[in-house]
């Protein structure tokens, strides 16, 4: 058997979205969230308002993850669950191992800038996760588009980015 | 080992209501079984157990020789399911769905899958949601076929599809089961469709199989007895209904061994004893 199920597990939001029309909102918090961290990096992470480009970056990745987990849920139905061979454990496994990727990465990337792994920073982008991905759960692409467009327009200038941050953290308390 | 499911003792209720009720049943292998009853029997519920989808709340399940819910994936791979309403992954085509399964299972016969998608007419490009009820029934039962299973259960399955569909269905399960003598359980309320495929034929009534048996020796050993109570009564048969008349008489249904039934012809002159047809047995069984 090969591992096959992996790809498939790992591209059900994709194939989810683009049901729905919106590949590219998955691929624009994916691709966004990688980039940005990546170019915070790049630029020596010593600029006091990274903080504020790293907590809706992170929280862009995260909501993808959350994408994954989602179609999860939808893929382990309870005759699936039970029936076909190592799907909810192959699942679970994707899903738990993915989450330890992701945040190895996040955490790399906020050893870099900060010099330590800012848990408080963390505690905050959970909460903004949480928050965005309730109204997401109930229906309101709001939180989503909030993200985005809070973290786009602030990209552009510093002041933007200290805006986005606030705004981010504000969202997350 | 010969016997396919085992289910012995087994209890289920919802609330109050007791669905099954220490229902103990055996399917053989090879054997193709339609499971009837009348609407709300547990059919559905029964399958459900069988499989480790429910719990039950008494009794004990086997399948394929493992013990239910426990099964090991091996044993999984055996088994093909098909739900009475689709729980096939809305967001993807056929073709996509096909390809997910395939990565779970370690045999698929991709020559089988492709042929019944062309032959069924079902769209390999188009997004499962958008297909037709029967068309996703028809997609359920490819995916169930493509791992070929040692066993497959499946509910209602033909309730969503025209004749046609119903015809290509059948033939297909009963080429299975000459080919590869898959064992077969499916819940259906189309009684023609046994009467076609031969099949035998299990009766669900009071949370317990009442009847099962091959349909054609069903036809031919149930007869319908009507007299007097006393002579009735004096046959010393266990009937599978039993009614008054509103002239006083009573009539049973019965499945009659050759003992029985020479004794019933010897008392012909009190007695009335007439043959019943598939669809009268189904009522008097599950009345």
């Amino acid at each position: 058997m090969s591992l096959g199920f992996v790809r498939h597990i790992l591209m059900q939001p994709w194939h989810e979205a683009r049901q729905i029309g919106q590949a590219w909102l998955v691929w624009l918090a994916l691709l966004t969230g990688v980039a940005v961290l990546g170019a915070t990096v790049g630029s020596g992470g010593r600029n006091p308002g990274h903080i504020l480009i790293f907590l809706p970056a992170a929280a862009l990745i995260f909501f993808g993850w959350l994408q994954l987990v989602l179609t999860a849920l939808k893929q382990t139905t309870p005759s699936n669950a039970r029936l076909v061979p190592g799907l909810r454990r192959r699942v679970t496994a994707v899903i738990i191992a993915t989450y330890i990727g992701l945040a190895a990465v996040i955490g790399a990337v906020c050893l870099s800038i900060f010099g330590t792994i800012n848990w408080g920073l963390a505690s905050v982008s959970i909460g903004g996760l949480v928050m965005a991905t309730a109204a997401f759960s109930v229906g309101s692409r709001l939180a989503a588009w909030t993200v985005f467009v809070v973290f786009i327009g602030g990209w552009q200038t510093e002041s933007g980015r200290q805006a986005a941050g606030l705004f981010f953290v504000a969202a997350g308390q | 080992m010969n016997d396919v499911v085992k289910l012995a003792g087994v209890s289920k209720a919802f609330g109050k209501h007791m669905v099954l009720n220490g229902l103990s049943w055996t399917v053989e292998r090879g054997k193709v079984i339609g499971l009837v009853g009348r609407n709300g029997a547990g059919k559905s519920t029964l399958l459900l157990c069988a499989l480790g989808i429910y719990e039950t709340d008494a009794g004990s399940i086997q399948m394929l020789g493992d013990r239910v819910p426990e099964l090991s994936d091996a044993t999984r791979a055996r088994i093909g399911y098909v739900p009475q309403s689709s729980d096939l992954f809305g967001w993807l085509t056929a073709d996509q769905l096909l390809d997910y399964f395939r990565a779970f299972y370690p045999r698929w016969n991709d020559v089988k899958v492709r042929a019944l998608l062309n032959r069924w007419g079902v769209p390999r490009d188009r997004v499962i949601s958008k297909l037709s009820g029967g068309e996703k029934q028809r997609l359920s039962i490819i995916r169930a076929l493509a791992h070929e299973p040692e066993l497959l259960l499946l509910d209602e399955p033909v309730s969503g599809l025209d004749p046609a569909g119903r015809r290509d269905f059948l033939s297909e399960l009963m080429s299975d089961v000459v080919d590869r003598e898959t064992t077969i359980l499916f819940s259906t309320h189309i009684l023609s469709d046994l009467e076609r495929v031969a099949a035998d034929v299990a009766f669900l009534k009071d949370g317990a199989i009442r009847l099962h048996g091959q349909l054609d020796e069903l036809i031919e050993t149930c007869r319908r007895i009507t007299g007097d109570k006393h002579s009735i009564d004096a046959l010393g048969i266990q009937a599978l209904s039993r009614e008054e008349n509103v002239n006083g008489t009573v009539s049973i249904v019965a499945r009659l061994d050759d003992r029985h039934l020479r004794s019933v012809e010897t008392r012909n002159g009190a007695l009335r004893v007439d043959r019943i047809a598939f669809e009268e047995l189904f009522e008097e069984v599950t009345r």
